[in-house]
């Protein structure tokens, strides 16, 4: 009798063991690695079905060459067009865990600007990697392509568009050396003010288009100005991000209270720039050399070739 | 002004009737202050089956002196027995068992029906979450004594006020108390329901064995119903007794502050309260 | 229409509203952004092995806890706003209107302006929030060492007010991204629930519940008034004291883990009232699973109507409950 009980024992001992080892080979898999917002996140080898919460991450993984891996991605992913034809896993802020689930990923990107903190712990609790960017500057883009490029097994290609990306920054850090640097305010939203703060990359790429931000001082990430105040602080330049819901024309906004006493708009010098300025992706170089053209004007023949992101 | 107790003419059913277990009030010296009024010692008694009426002008502290009867207010000296119990002394849901006060009643917003309204008055005697099948037959009793058993389905909110003085009464009566107290229980009726209410309160006190006691406003109605009057002025009760006593032309006139005759019912030879016109 | 309180009565009603209860949390499982047929999501309950199919893990790990949180809440919000309407003779009371959710909602939003680790236990400041507003209230709502419903109610909205203007305050200073997570959770969301909230929530609303049930008998007759309740025989000051902390602690339950849904502590009790009558016996039993049956089904709209994207289930109640409320409104009148 109690040789049969020692059997038995033994015998469910060695099926735990067995079952820790098939549900603990999963883990064993792939390798830990910190994300660029402080988590730890066990990721695989090589991430064959990667899902991204974020139009930039969508932007990057193609530029790497991995938009074939990718099997889903948010409504909001617009570039490439490609991008659109994926299976949407819903908004940036609240995907649908089903349809991640569904779509069997073994890689989640997404970025902490823009993602909430509970998707991040729900995908945790369902065994679903998730990895982190964040993007505070240029450089922080840069960063992020080379994480991707770690993470999807493409270094090779991430450290080839980082240095064409710094060529392209370096180039127009030369021409704007010596410049003056005319002064900037940059308008998320007119109504009520909102503008960028000196910890954004759209700071970032001012100050590297040789342009000096009106709002260098203050200290939140989206300060909002009072009329008033923007009028004091006496801008060159007005930028406005070009995009379908800013809804007055850049003839108009000068005939707009308070608007018209701007000095920069009596000498009209107000500008819509692409988007992708508020985009961490490799286009946003695209957005500094536009922003550097309005800011420091080139005459024709020296004009630097604009192109897409390669 | 306060009279000595005396049975001048009126039947001490308690004492004539031996061996009857009927229920007997004894009212001895509660006082009582608020901030700018005050009740002065007041006593009186009564027995099964009687009626006693307060009956004064307004703010004479008849309402006041209700409430302190009913043992919920506490008297600042005195005190009120109950078939020998001191009210004040008594856990509320006891007092809640033997003595039932109705005032005029907060409007409901909610829709109960009268059957469910007149249950209420069981909640002091139900010791579970439903009803038994004996509190079940005291509510019909209730609602059959004051004519609701055809508008017991319908809801509170739908029926007059003179239908919901009588729900009202029927949820006093439901709780088969040992006294029964009225603030105005006449107030929205019309005559014949006032004649109605009062005779068979009269009635139900005599067959229960409680007593009622209530204050109103109506001076010929009390002195043709009730067994015993208090006239209260100013918070002192300047008389009391059996309603030929009290219900004095000079008196009233004083108390009332305008003139009154007294005369007699010629039906009934009980006085009758008329105005006089200047 | 009134159905007497009998015990029979109040049994069949449960019984009958449990069993529409379960079709509506079955129906719930199998409907969602992913479509998944009866079978799939009868294998997805039953599978056991690891690892664990799609099906199964979307129906037992996403669906069924959203689901038994949306029974739980439901349930939760409609027993607190019966129970308040009826401390407060007010048939207009809900349960936000004494300022716990304001007070919940501060508590969540200053976790997450704390961010780190704070930021991660929200739902615990939440309900601190929640009761530390209750005593507030409370306190504030006494006159002359007495509990009464009109200084109550005043006591409440003034702090619903003054906490609805902290919490602006504090939502200036937060970042976008928290700014726009939080708007979810002011509005209503049940997409974020763990296994150890589930096992914590199930036996404090459950003892809640039982508590105001077996309260219901005294909450009848204070319906009649604080003075007529207590000659017949209720304690009136103990009574309102023990049913504004079980209400409050309903409130703040589900509050602190799912945001501020709207409408359905106001209407579900009215609808009750409307089927059953206001005898509490029959009242409270019938609001709880009425409130569980509206919030599955309004979540399950809120994860279906805009598929694959989701609305937070606050907006289906609101846009589904403001036309029944003015249908309430006009039958009232008429």
């Amino acid at each position: 009798m109690g040789y049969r009980i020692k059997v038995t024992y033994c015998g469910r001992l060695l099926l735990r063991l067995a079952l820790l080892l098939i549900v603990g080979i999963r883990p064993l898999v792939g390798r830990t690695v910190t994300d660029e917002t402080g988590r730890t996140v066990n990721v695989p080898d090589h991430p064959q079905r990667l899902i991204s919460l974020a139009p930039s991450v969508t932007e990057i993984v193609y530029a790497l060459g991995c938009g074939d891996r990718l099997v889903g991605d948010t409504e909001y992913c617009d570039y490439p067009p490609e991008a659109k034809r994926k299976p949407h896993v819903g908004a940036v802020l609240n995907p649908s865990l089903e349809q991640i689930v569904a779509l069997k990923p073994d890689l989640v990107l997404g970025i902490a600007e823009a993602n909430r903190r509970e998707t991040a712990e729900q995908l945790d609790r369902l065994g679903i990697p998730l990895y982190g960017l964040t993007a505070h500057t240029m450089d922080d883009m840069l960063r992020s392509v080379h994480d991707l490029g770690g993470l999807l097994g493409r270094e090779a290609e991430a450290r080839a568009l980082i240095e064409r990306l710094q060529a392209r920054t370096q180039a127009v850090a030369e021409r704007v050396k010596s410049r003056p640097r005319p002064k900037v305010l940059f308008v998320v939203w007119y109504q009520p003010l909102v503008t960028a703060g000196p910890h954004t990359f759209i700071s970032d790429v001012i100050r590297r288009a040789g342009g000096q931000s009106v709002t260098d001082d203050v200290r939140e990430e989206w300060p909002r100005l009072s009329l008033e105040e923007a009028l004091h602080r006496d801008p060159d330049i007005i930028l406005f991000p070009r995009s379908e819901s800013f809804a007055p024309s850049l003839e108009e906004f000068p005939k707009l209270p308070g608007w018209r006493d701007f000095r920069a708009a009596k000498n009209n010098r107000l500008y819509f720039i692409p988007d992708t300025i508020v985009r961490p992706c490799p286009r946003l170089v695209d957005a500094l050399e536009e922003v550097a053209r309005v800011l420091h004007p080139e005459p024709a023949a020296t004009r630097p070739a604009t192109g897409a992101q390669r | 002004m306060n009279e000595p107790l005396t049975t001048d003419g009126r039947p001490r059913t308690t004492e004539s009737r031996p061996g009857v277990a009927g229920a007997c009030l004894r009212v001895e010296g509660v006082a009582f202050r608020y901030l700018h009024f005050e009740l002065a010692p007041t006593s009186f008694e009564a027995g099964a089956g009687e009626l006693v009426a307060i009956i004064g002008p307004n703010g004479s502290g008849k309402s006041t002196l209700l409430e302190l009867v009913s043992g919920h207010l506490k008297p600042l000296s005195g005190r009120i027995c109950l078939d020998g119990h001191d009210l004040g002394s008594l856990p509320q849901r006891r007092r809640a068992q033997c003595v039932g006060l109705a005032r005029q009643d907060a409007p409901l917003l909610f829709p109960f029906a009268v059957r469910e309204f007149v249950r209420q008055g069981r909640h002091p005697h139900v010791d579970r979450l439903f009803e038994s099948p004996d509190d079940e037959h005291w509510v019909q009793w209730a609602l059959t004594k004051t004519n609701l058993v055809a508008l017991a389905g319908r809801p509170i909110t739908e029926i007059s006020g003179g239908e919901f003085q009588r729900a009202v009464l029927a949820r006093t009566l439901a709780q088969r108390p040992r006294l029964v107290l009225l603030d105005e229980p006449t107030a929205n009726l019309d005559i014949g329901y006032q004649i109605d209410m009062l005779r068979s309160l009269r009635e139900l006190a005599a067959e229960e064995d409680f007593v009622a006691v209530i204050v109103t406003h109506e001076l010929s109605l009390a002195a043709e119903f009730a067994d015993y009057l208090l006239l209260l002025d100013g918070g002192l009760c300047v008389r009391q007794g059996i309603p030929n006593r009290v219900l004095d032309s000079e008196l009233l006139s004083r108390v009332f502050r305008t003139p009154v005759l007294v005369d007699q019912n010629p039906s009934s030879g009980r006085p009758r309260v008329t105005w006089v016109m200047p | 229409m009134t159905l007497r309180a009998t015990r029979r009565n109040v049994l069949s009603t449960v019984l009958l509203l449990s069993g529409a209860l379960g079709i509506a949390g079955l129906a719930a499982l199998t409907v969602g952004g992913v479509h998944l047929s009866p079978s799939e999501v009868w294998l997805g309950l039953r599978d056991a092995g690891m690892p664990r199919v799609e099906a199964a893990i979307i129906v037992r790990d996403i669906r069924l806890p959203r689901i038994m949180l949306a029974m739980l809440v439901g349930a939760a919000l409609a027993t607190s706003g019966t129970a308040l309407q009826a401390l407060l003779r007010n048939p207009l009371a809900d349960p936000y209107v004494l300022g716990i959710s304001s007070g919940a909602a501060l508590g969540a939003i200053v976790a997450l302006w704390m961010g780190g680790r704070v930021a991660a236990a929200s739902p615990a400041m939440a309900f601190a929030g929640a009761l530390l507003t209750t005593a507030w209230v409370y306190l504030l709502g006494r006159r002359g060492g007495r509990l009464a419903s009109y200084t109550l109610l005043l006591a409440g909205v003034i702090t619903a007010s003054f906490l609805s203007a902290v919490i602006l305050f504090v939502l200036s200073r937060l970042s976008t991204r928290d700014v726009r997570g939080t708007a979810f959770w002011l509005m209503g969301d049940l997409s974020v629930v763990t296994g150890v909230q589930l096992r914590l929530l199930l036996p404090s609303i459950a003892l809640a519940l039982a508590g105001l049930y077996w309260l219901s008998k005294d909450l009848n007759v204070l319906l009649l008034g604080e003075e007529e309740a207590a000659h017949l025989g209720v304690n009136v000051e103990r009574l309102q004291t023990v049913v504004y902390v079980l209400a409050s602690m309903l409130t703040g339950l589900a509050v602190s883990v799912s945001g501020a849904i709207g409408y359905l502590g106001l209407l579900v009790p009215h609808l009750g009232r409307m089927v059953v009558g206001s005898d509490h016996r029959m009242l409270l039993p019938t609001a709880a699973l009425g409130g569980a049956i509206v919030l599955v089904l309004s979540d399950t709209l809120a994860r279906t109507v805009v598929a694959p994207a989701e609305l937070p289930v606050g907006a289906v109640t609101a846009v589904a409950g403001a036309p029944v409320f003015i249908y309430l409104l006009r039958r009232a009148r008429g």
